[in-house]
């Protein structure tokens, strides 16, 4: 194993990603070159780890957190879509649907009428 | 036969599948494919962090990725769906949905010869660093416990991570209220 290989190999991954994402108008193709971006970081990361340190769990514990936030970011961004598209959006933000209501009237009471 | 050389092939291995599987689902036409392929990148990519001695690093994570690609399998479905030929207009705010031939074959020129230039680059600086570097006499492998006991240990990957989401987040709630405030 060499690690300039797989180094370059990484950037090879990395510059697919950035053709893919500057090349294309489609919103999955962009999807894929963004897991471009993040598989050639991670291969940049384990190998470099495996490499250079005789056993490091710093970096591991940084791609277990990078790994899940990241996708749990892309999650929310295709759900918006989805919801957007299927109106489940609209269902949740725009109706009452919330479990907790508050506005005006819970703090203040009704408004009466003094006159009547 | 000597097990480093085996450990180099299968890494080599495996990276070339996850290059060629990347390539295809980039390439191929029709979203079910490239999903499909997609999906089987994203096995090749686990099968290379226990490559790398990291298994767990990938592995545990990979429940946030499937519900990526559960949600990504049904955004696309769903759109496919509903979605028909008559309904998608030629041109959409002026803006012609199909380039024309010779403005496509530009871009791929373009973006190309841009990334052949940009990997040029990474070679030819990156050389001398490489022929420095001083690697590890043997591999080590990452247990479980030692992750665990790291991440209890030490909180400033998990601050760090916490920080870039917070200001992603904001960057992402301020452009969805700028999306609802025009339609509005």
């Amino acid at each position: 194993m060499n690690i300039q290989y797989i180094s370059l190999f990484s950037f090879i991954i990395f510059l697919m990603g950035l053709c893919g994402a500057v090349l294309s108008r489609r919103f999955l193709n962009i999807l894929i070159s963004l897991q471009f971006f993040i598989i050639s970081a991670l291969i940049n990361f384990l190998g470099f780890s495996l490499f250079i340190y005789d056993l490091s769990y710093w970096d591991k514990s940084f791609v277990f957190f990078a790994v899940i936030s990241i996708y749990l970011f892309l999650f929310m961004i295709v759900f918006y879509n989805y919801s957007k598209q299927t109106n489940i959006y609209w269902l949740d933000a725009m109706a009452d649907m919330a479990l907790f209501k508050s506005d005006k009237s819970d703090w203040w009471g009704d408004q009466k009428d003094d006159s009547a | 036969m000597d097990g480093k050389i085996i450990l180099g092939f299968l890494n080599y291995l495996t990276e070339g599948i996850v290059f060629i599987l990347g390539l295809l689902s980039l390439l191929v036409f029709g979203q079910k494919k490239k999903l499909t392929f997609l999906f089987l990148m994203f096995l090749a990519a686990g099968l290379m962090s226990f490559l790398f001695f990291a298994g767990f690093a990938f592995v545990l994570p990979s429940i946030s990725i499937m519900g990526f690609c559960i949600i990504l399998n049904l955004f696309i479905q769903n759109q496919e769906f509903f979605s028909s030929e008559n309904s998608r207009p030629d041109s959409y705010n002026g803006y012609e949905s199909k380039p024309k031939k010779n403005v496509i074959i530009l871009y791929i020129v373009v973006s190309v010869l841009f990334t052949a230039g940009l990997g040029f680059l990474f070679f030819v600086y990156n050389d001398d660093f490489f022929k420095n570097i001083s690697i590890v006499a043997s591999f080590n492998t990452a247990t479980l416990f030692g992750i665990i006991q790291n991440i209890s240990e030490n909180y400033a990957p998990l601050i760090f991570i916490f920080i870039i989401m917070l200001f992603m987040s904001i960057i992402w709630f301020i452009a969805i209220i700028k999306k609802e405030s025009k339609k509005n």
